[in-house]
Protein backbone atom coordinates (compact mmCIF):
# COMPACT_ATOMS: atom_id res chain seq x y z
CA UNK A 1 0.00 0.00 0.00
CA UNK A 2 1.23 3.17 -0.58
CA UNK A 3 1.27 6.74 1.02
CA UNK A 4 -2.11 7.59 -0.68
CA UNK A 5 -3.18 4.46 -0.52
CA UNK A 6 -2.62 4.90 3.96
CA UNK A 7 -4.20 8.23 3.43
CA UNK A 8 -7.69 7.05 1.83
CA UNK A 9 -7.65 4.42 4.75
CA UNK A 10 -6.81 7.10 7.51
CA UNK A 11 -9.05 9.15 6.55
CA UNK A 12 -11.09 9.90 9.29
CA UNK A 13 -13.93 9.89 7.38
CA UNK A 14 -16.18 10.85 3.71
CA UNK A 15 -15.30 14.38 4.43
CA UNK A 16 -18.01 17.00 4.04
CA UNK A 17 -21.62 15.20 3.69
CA UNK A 18 -24.65 16.88 1.72
CA UNK A 19 -28.01 15.28 2.26
CA UNK A 20 -27.60 13.32 -1.37
CA UNK A 21 -24.56 11.42 0.33
CA UNK A 22 -25.71 10.87 3.31
CA UNK A 23 -29.28 9.54 1.70
CA UNK A 24 -26.98 7.16 -0.38
CA UNK A 25 -24.90 6.31 2.38
CA UNK A 26 -27.93 4.98 4.56
CA UNK A 27 -29.23 3.05 1.27
CA UNK A 28 -26.61 0.80 1.45
CA UNK A 29 -27.36 -0.28 5.18
CA UNK A 30 -30.76 -1.13 4.00
CA UNK A 31 -31.10 -5.15 3.75
CA UNK A 32 -32.09 -6.60 0.35
CA UNK A 33 -34.57 -8.78 1.77
CA UNK A 34 -36.54 -11.63 -0.19
CA UNK A 35 -35.19 -10.94 -3.67
CA UNK A 36 -35.99 -13.83 -6.08
CA UNK A 37 -31.85 -13.19 -6.84
CA UNK A 38 -31.03 -13.91 -2.91
CA UNK A 39 -32.94 -17.75 -4.05
CA UNK A 40 -30.98 -18.09 -6.85
CA UNK A 41 -27.69 -17.45 -4.97
CA UNK A 42 -28.48 -19.53 -2.58
CA UNK A 43 -29.07 -22.35 -5.33
CA UNK A 44 -25.87 -22.18 -6.84
CA UNK A 45 -24.17 -22.66 -3.34
CA UNK A 46 -25.70 -25.51 -3.41
CA UNK A 47 -23.35 -28.59 -3.23
CA UNK A 48 -24.56 -29.31 -6.72
CA UNK A 49 -24.98 -25.64 -7.90
CA UNK A 50 -22.45 -25.66 -10.27
CA UNK A 51 -23.73 -28.37 -12.23
CA UNK A 52 -27.48 -27.56 -11.91
CA UNK A 53 -25.70 -24.01 -13.51
CA UNK A 54 -24.15 -25.85 -16.22
CA UNK A 55 -27.77 -27.43 -16.82
CA UNK A 56 -29.92 -24.41 -16.85
CA UNK A 57 -27.43 -22.28 -19.03
CA UNK A 58 -27.53 -25.87 -21.74
CA UNK A 59 -31.26 -25.99 -21.66
CA UNK A 60 -31.26 -22.15 -22.51
CA UNK A 61 -32.93 -21.26 -26.02
CA UNK A 62 -29.38 -20.54 -27.53
CA UNK A 63 -26.19 -21.59 -26.78
CA UNK A 64 -24.81 -18.30 -26.38
CA UNK A 65 -25.95 -18.83 -22.28
CA UNK A 66 -23.61 -21.38 -22.05
CA UNK A 67 -20.45 -20.50 -24.21
CA UNK A 68 -21.10 -16.50 -23.84
CA UNK A 69 -19.62 -16.55 -27.62
CA UNK A 70 -20.84 -13.86 -30.12
CA UNK A 71 -23.18 -11.64 -29.65
CA UNK A 72 -27.04 -12.20 -29.63
CA UNK A 73 -28.69 -9.26 -31.60
CA UNK A 74 -31.25 -7.01 -29.87
CA UNK A 75 -34.05 -9.03 -31.07
CA UNK A 76 -32.67 -12.19 -29.65
CA UNK A 77 -32.05 -10.71 -26.66
CA UNK A 78 -35.59 -9.46 -26.50
CA UNK A 79 -36.64 -13.09 -27.54
CA UNK A 80 -34.47 -14.58 -25.08
CA UNK A 81 -35.69 -11.92 -22.45
CA UNK A 82 -39.96 -12.68 -22.83
CA UNK A 83 -39.08 -16.25 -22.95
CA UNK A 84 -37.26 -16.70 -19.68
CA UNK A 85 -39.84 -14.27 -18.01
CA UNK A 86 -42.27 -16.65 -18.54
CA UNK A 87 -40.46 -19.42 -17.63
CA UNK A 88 -39.64 -17.59 -14.15
CA UNK A 89 -43.52 -16.62 -13.84
CA UNK A 90 -44.94 -20.12 -15.18
CA UNK A 91 -42.72 -22.90 -14.40
CA UNK A 92 -43.76 -26.34 -12.21
CA UNK A 93 -40.74 -26.30 -10.13
CA UNK A 94 -38.50 -23.98 -7.94
CA UNK A 95 -34.82 -25.22 -10.03
CA UNK A 96 -37.13 -24.24 -13.17
CA UNK A 97 -38.06 -21.02 -12.21
CA UNK A 98 -34.71 -20.31 -10.95
CA UNK A 99 -33.17 -21.37 -14.40
CA UNK A 100 -35.78 -18.75 -15.76
CA UNK A 101 -34.44 -15.91 -13.40
CA UNK A 102 -30.85 -17.00 -14.44
CA UNK A 103 -31.43 -16.65 -18.29
CA UNK A 104 -33.13 -13.56 -17.29
CA UNK A 105 -30.30 -12.20 -15.77
CA UNK A 106 -27.68 -13.20 -18.46
CA UNK A 107 -30.21 -11.41 -20.89
CA UNK A 108 -30.16 -7.63 -19.03
CA UNK A 109 -26.26 -8.21 -18.57
CA UNK A 110 -25.88 -9.05 -22.29
CA UNK A 111 -27.65 -5.94 -23.04
CA UNK A 112 -25.17 -4.15 -21.02
CA UNK A 113 -22.47 -4.97 -22.36
CA UNK A 114 -23.16 -5.60 -25.69
CA UNK A 115 -25.88 -2.75 -26.99
CA UNK A 116 -25.47 -0.82 -23.75
CA UNK A 117 -28.59 -0.86 -23.02
CA UNK A 118 -30.69 -1.56 -19.79
CA UNK A 119 -33.33 -4.17 -20.89
CA UNK A 120 -35.39 -3.99 -17.81
CA UNK A 121 -37.79 -1.63 -16.02
CA UNK A 122 -36.31 -2.09 -13.04
CA UNK A 123 -33.56 0.75 -11.67
CA UNK A 124 -30.06 0.53 -12.64
CA UNK A 125 -28.67 1.23 -9.40
CA UNK A 126 -31.05 -1.95 -8.53
CA UNK A 127 -29.99 -3.87 -11.31
CA UNK A 128 -26.51 -3.29 -10.69
CA UNK A 129 -26.27 -4.40 -6.89
CA UNK A 130 -28.69 -7.52 -8.49
CA UNK A 131 -25.90 -8.44 -11.20
CA UNK A 132 -23.36 -7.70 -8.56
CA UNK A 133 -24.54 -10.00 -5.92
CA UNK A 134 -24.84 -12.71 -8.63
CA UNK A 135 -21.65 -12.39 -10.46
CA UNK A 136 -19.98 -13.03 -6.39
CA UNK A 137 -21.85 -16.12 -6.70
CA UNK A 138 -20.71 -17.41 -10.05
CA UNK A 139 -17.60 -19.24 -11.71
CA UNK A 140 -15.60 -18.34 -14.53
CA UNK A 141 -15.99 -16.83 -16.91
CA UNK A 142 -19.63 -16.04 -16.06
CA UNK A 143 -18.58 -14.24 -12.94
CA UNK A 144 -17.01 -11.85 -15.06
CA UNK A 145 -19.82 -11.39 -17.83
CA UNK A 146 -21.93 -10.63 -15.15
CA UNK A 147 -19.46 -8.13 -12.65
CA UNK A 148 -19.00 -6.36 -15.87
CA UNK A 149 -22.02 -5.85 -16.72
CA UNK A 150 -23.18 -4.84 -12.95
CA UNK A 151 -20.17 -2.33 -13.24
CA UNK A 152 -21.40 -0.74 -16.76
CA UNK A 153 -24.21 1.39 -15.38
CA UNK A 154 -23.25 2.64 -12.04
CA UNK B 1 -27.46 -10.76 6.66
CA UNK B 2 -23.86 -11.95 6.14
CA UNK B 3 -22.73 -15.23 8.38
CA UNK B 4 -20.33 -13.03 9.53
CA UNK B 5 -22.85 -10.58 10.97
CA UNK B 6 -24.38 -14.06 12.93
CA UNK B 7 -21.86 -14.44 14.71
CA UNK B 8 -22.58 -14.40 18.66
CA UNK B 9 -21.26 -10.63 19.70
CA UNK B 10 -20.46 -9.81 16.69
CA UNK B 11 -23.37 -8.09 15.63
CA UNK B 12 -24.86 -7.30 18.90
CA UNK B 13 -29.08 -7.62 18.90
CA UNK B 14 -29.60 -4.56 21.11
CA UNK B 15 -27.93 -1.10 22.50
CA UNK B 16 -28.13 -3.07 26.22
CA UNK B 17 -26.63 -6.72 25.65
CA UNK B 18 -23.30 -4.93 23.82
CA UNK B 19 -23.20 -1.85 26.74
CA UNK B 20 -23.57 -5.13 29.14
CA UNK B 21 -21.22 -6.68 27.73
CA UNK B 22 -18.61 -3.41 27.19
CA UNK B 23 -19.10 -2.69 31.19
CA UNK B 24 -18.36 -6.18 32.36
CA UNK B 25 -14.73 -4.88 30.92
CA UNK B 26 -14.35 -2.47 33.87
CA UNK B 27 -12.80 0.77 33.01
CA UNK B 28 -12.01 -0.53 28.80
CA UNK B 29 -15.29 -1.13 28.60
CA UNK B 30 -17.16 1.84 29.52
CA UNK B 31 -14.57 3.83 27.19
CA UNK B 32 -15.58 1.69 24.54
CA UNK B 33 -19.25 2.95 25.13
CA UNK B 34 -19.06 5.94 26.04
CA UNK B 35 -16.56 6.49 22.95
CA UNK B 36 -19.68 5.63 20.90
CA UNK B 37 -21.38 7.77 22.99
CA UNK B 38 -19.98 10.86 22.15
CA UNK B 39 -18.73 9.54 18.50
CA UNK B 40 -22.16 9.05 17.65
CA UNK B 41 -24.26 12.05 19.43
CA UNK B 42 -21.97 14.48 20.30
CA UNK B 43 -22.92 16.18 17.42
CA UNK B 44 -26.55 15.69 17.14
CA UNK B 45 -26.70 17.11 20.63
CA UNK B 46 -24.77 20.63 19.35
CA UNK B 47 -27.00 20.86 16.55
CA UNK B 48 -30.50 20.09 19.26
CA UNK B 49 -28.88 22.87 21.53
CA UNK B 50 -28.05 25.66 18.57
CA UNK B 51 -32.15 25.45 17.48
CA UNK B 52 -33.48 25.76 20.91
CA UNK B 53 -34.13 28.89 22.76
CA UNK B 54 -31.51 27.77 25.14
CA UNK B 55 -28.46 28.59 22.44
CA UNK B 56 -27.34 31.76 24.19
CA UNK B 57 -26.65 29.16 28.06
CA UNK B 58 -22.70 28.87 26.51
CA UNK B 59 -20.87 27.04 23.57
CA UNK B 60 -22.25 24.21 22.39
CA UNK B 61 -18.84 22.34 22.57
CA UNK B 62 -19.27 23.18 26.53
CA UNK B 63 -22.77 22.43 27.08
CA UNK B 64 -22.52 18.95 25.65
CA UNK B 65 -19.06 18.43 26.93
CA UNK B 66 -20.31 19.25 30.37
CA UNK B 67 -23.15 16.98 30.05
CA UNK B 68 -20.97 13.65 28.83
CA UNK B 69 -19.08 14.54 31.51
CA UNK B 70 -21.63 14.45 33.88
CA UNK B 71 -23.48 11.73 33.07
CA UNK B 72 -21.48 9.09 31.83
CA UNK B 73 -19.31 7.96 34.29
CA UNK B 74 -22.31 7.41 36.51
CA UNK B 75 -22.21 3.35 37.24
CA UNK B 76 -26.36 3.34 37.07
CA UNK B 77 -26.55 5.48 34.06
CA UNK B 78 -26.89 2.73 31.37
CA UNK B 79 -29.44 0.80 33.56
CA UNK B 80 -31.19 4.13 34.32
CA UNK B 81 -31.72 3.88 29.81
CA UNK B 82 -32.91 0.64 29.80
CA UNK B 83 -35.26 0.95 32.35
CA UNK B 84 -36.99 3.64 30.71
CA UNK B 85 -37.37 1.90 28.06
CA UNK B 86 -36.30 4.72 25.55
CA UNK B 87 -34.63 5.03 22.60
CA UNK B 88 -30.68 5.60 23.00
CA UNK B 89 -31.22 9.53 21.42
CA UNK B 90 -34.76 10.47 23.14
CA UNK B 91 -32.45 9.10 26.52
CA UNK B 92 -29.96 11.38 26.11
CA UNK B 93 -31.95 14.19 24.72
CA UNK B 94 -34.11 14.47 27.95
CA UNK B 95 -30.81 13.98 29.74
CA UNK B 96 -29.39 16.92 27.83
CA UNK B 97 -32.38 19.22 28.30
CA UNK B 98 -32.35 18.40 31.93
CA UNK B 99 -28.41 18.83 32.32
CA UNK B 100 -29.78 22.41 30.72
CA UNK B 101 -31.66 23.05 33.35
CA UNK B 102 -29.21 22.09 35.88
CA UNK B 103 -27.06 24.93 34.01
CA UNK B 104 -29.56 27.36 34.10
CA UNK B 105 -29.99 27.12 37.94
CA UNK B 106 -25.90 27.42 38.39
CA UNK B 107 -25.77 30.48 36.33
CA UNK B 108 -28.44 32.06 38.18
CA UNK B 109 -26.78 30.99 41.36
CA UNK B 110 -23.50 32.77 40.24
CA UNK B 111 -25.24 35.66 39.30
CA UNK B 112 -23.45 35.44 35.66
CA UNK B 113 -26.50 34.87 33.84
CA UNK B 114 -29.02 37.54 32.34
CA UNK B 115 -31.06 33.81 31.15
CA UNK B 116 -34.47 34.02 32.50
CA UNK B 117 -35.27 30.68 31.27
CA UNK B 118 -37.32 27.84 32.40
CA UNK B 119 -37.13 24.53 30.26
CA UNK B 120 -39.12 25.26 28.11
CA UNK B 121 -39.48 23.84 24.08
CA UNK B 122 -36.97 24.37 21.33
CA UNK B 123 -37.55 26.98 19.21
CA UNK B 124 -37.44 25.36 16.19
CA UNK B 125 -40.31 23.98 14.46
CA UNK B 126 -38.77 20.05 14.32
CA UNK B 127 -35.48 20.17 16.21
CA UNK B 128 -36.17 16.21 16.94
CA UNK B 129 -35.90 16.27 13.04
CA UNK B 130 -32.53 18.52 12.89
CA UNK B 131 -31.52 16.15 15.78
CA UNK B 132 -32.25 12.96 13.75
CA UNK B 133 -30.24 14.77 10.37
CA UNK B 134 -27.45 15.47 12.44
CA UNK B 135 -27.14 11.74 13.99
CA UNK B 136 -27.52 10.63 10.87
CA UNK B 137 -24.69 11.76 9.47
CA UNK B 138 -22.81 11.07 12.39
CA UNK B 139 -23.84 7.61 12.22
CA UNK B 140 -22.52 7.48 8.56
CA UNK B 141 -19.12 9.36 9.57
CA UNK B 142 -18.82 6.73 12.51
CA UNK B 143 -19.60 3.62 10.41
CA UNK B 144 -17.41 4.54 7.62
CA UNK B 145 -14.35 5.27 10.53
CA UNK B 146 -15.47 1.47 11.79
CA UNK B 147 -15.43 -0.12 8.61
CA UNK B 148 -12.61 1.51 7.24
CA UNK B 149 -10.45 0.15 10.32
CA UNK B 150 -11.84 -2.98 9.79
CA UNK B 151 -10.54 -3.48 6.52
CA UNK B 152 -7.16 -1.94 7.28
CA UNK B 153 -6.53 -4.32 10.06
CA UNK B 154 -7.29 -7.46 7.74
CA UNK B 155 -5.16 -6.61 5.07
CA UNK B 156 -8.49 -5.37 2.64
CA UNK B 157 -6.94 -1.65 2.38
CA UNK B 158 -7.83 -1.84 -1.69
CA UNK B 159 -11.35 -3.12 -1.09
CA UNK B 160 -11.67 -0.08 1.17
CA UNK B 161 -10.17 2.43 -1.30
CA UNK B 162 -12.17 0.81 -4.04
CA UNK B 163 -15.17 1.73 -2.30
CA UNK B 164 -14.09 5.52 -1.53
CA UNK B 165 -13.10 5.80 -4.94
CA UNK B 166 -16.86 4.91 -6.54
CA UNK B 167 -19.15 5.74 -3.21
CA UNK B 168 -17.16 9.11 -2.49
CA UNK B 169 -15.04 10.18 -5.56
CA UNK B 170 -17.90 9.23 -7.92
CA UNK B 171 -15.77 7.18 -10.15
CA UNK B 172 -17.73 4.77 -12.02
CA UNK B 173 -16.56 1.16 -11.49
CA UNK B 174 -15.66 0.70 -14.66
CA UNK B 175 -12.96 2.79 -14.36
CA UNK B 176 -12.17 1.46 -10.93
CA UNK B 177 -11.66 -1.87 -12.11
CA UNK B 178 -9.32 0.00 -14.77
CA UNK B 179 -7.70 2.20 -12.19
CA UNK B 180 -7.30 -0.58 -9.62
CA UNK B 181 -6.03 -3.14 -12.27
CA UNK B 182 -8.27 -6.22 -11.30
CA UNK B 183 -11.29 -8.54 -13.27
CA UNK B 184 -14.99 -7.40 -12.67
CA UNK B 185 -15.32 -10.41 -10.82
CA UNK B 186 -12.14 -9.39 -8.15
CA UNK B 187 -13.59 -5.91 -8.01
CA UNK B 188 -17.42 -7.43 -7.23
CA UNK B 189 -15.81 -9.01 -4.43
CA UNK B 190 -13.85 -6.14 -3.41
CA UNK B 191 -17.29 -3.74 -3.77
CA UNK B 192 -19.30 -6.59 -1.92
CA UNK B 193 -16.76 -7.22 1.10
CA UNK B 194 -16.34 -2.93 1.81
CA UNK B 195 -19.87 -2.45 1.43
CA UNK B 196 -20.95 -5.22 3.47
CA UNK B 197 -17.92 -4.24 6.32
CA UNK B 198 -19.73 -0.15 5.80
CA UNK B 199 -23.54 -2.39 6.13
CA UNK B 200 -22.80 -4.13 9.29
CA UNK B 201 -21.23 -1.25 10.79
CA UNK B 202 -24.05 1.49 10.10
CA UNK B 203 -26.65 -0.91 10.76
CA UNK B 204 -24.90 -1.85 14.40
CA UNK B 205 -25.38 1.95 15.00
CA UNK B 206 -28.82 1.89 14.56
CA UNK B 207 -29.35 -1.46 16.85
CA UNK B 208 -26.95 0.38 19.34
CA UNK B 209 -29.92 3.15 19.63
CA UNK B 210 -31.91 0.36 21.26
CA UNK B 211 -34.15 -1.03 17.94
CA UNK B 212 -34.70 -3.74 17.30
CA UNK B 213 -33.36 -5.73 13.91
CA UNK B 214 -36.72 -5.90 12.29
CA UNK B 215 -36.92 -2.40 12.76
CA UNK B 216 -33.60 -1.29 11.48
CA UNK B 217 -34.76 -0.82 7.45
CA UNK B 218 -37.84 1.37 8.86
CA UNK B 219 -35.56 3.40 10.38
CA UNK B 220 -33.43 3.40 7.47
CA UNK B 221 -35.52 4.36 5.52
CA UNK B 222 -37.01 7.25 7.87
CA UNK B 223 -34.36 8.89 7.84
CA UNK B 224 -33.62 9.15 4.17
CA UNK B 225 -36.79 10.71 4.05
CA UNK B 226 -36.19 13.36 6.77
CA UNK B 227 -32.35 14.05 4.74
CA UNK B 228 -33.75 14.61 1.41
Amino acid sequence: MNASDQDSMKKSGPGPLDGNSVTNFLQLGVEQKNRPVDRLIERLQQADGETWLHSALDNSPGSWFLSLEGSPSAAELEEFKQQAKVTFAKADDADARLAGLLRYLFVIAAGLNYLGALLSSQPAPEISATLLDLAVALPAPWNDFIAEAAMSST
Amino acid sequence: MSKEADKPDAFPKTMGTWIDKQLQEGSVGRDVVNSHIMSVYAHPLKIYFLGSSLRTLGEPDDMVDGFFASRLQKESYFDQWKESGLRLRRWLINGFLFHLKEEIRRQKRHGDSSLDHELHSPVDASPDLDFDRAWAMSMVQDAWRDAASSCDEEGLGNHWRLFIRHHVDGVPYKLCVEEFDVSPSQAAVMVRTATGRFKNALRMRILLDGLHEDDVDGELLRLMEIMQ
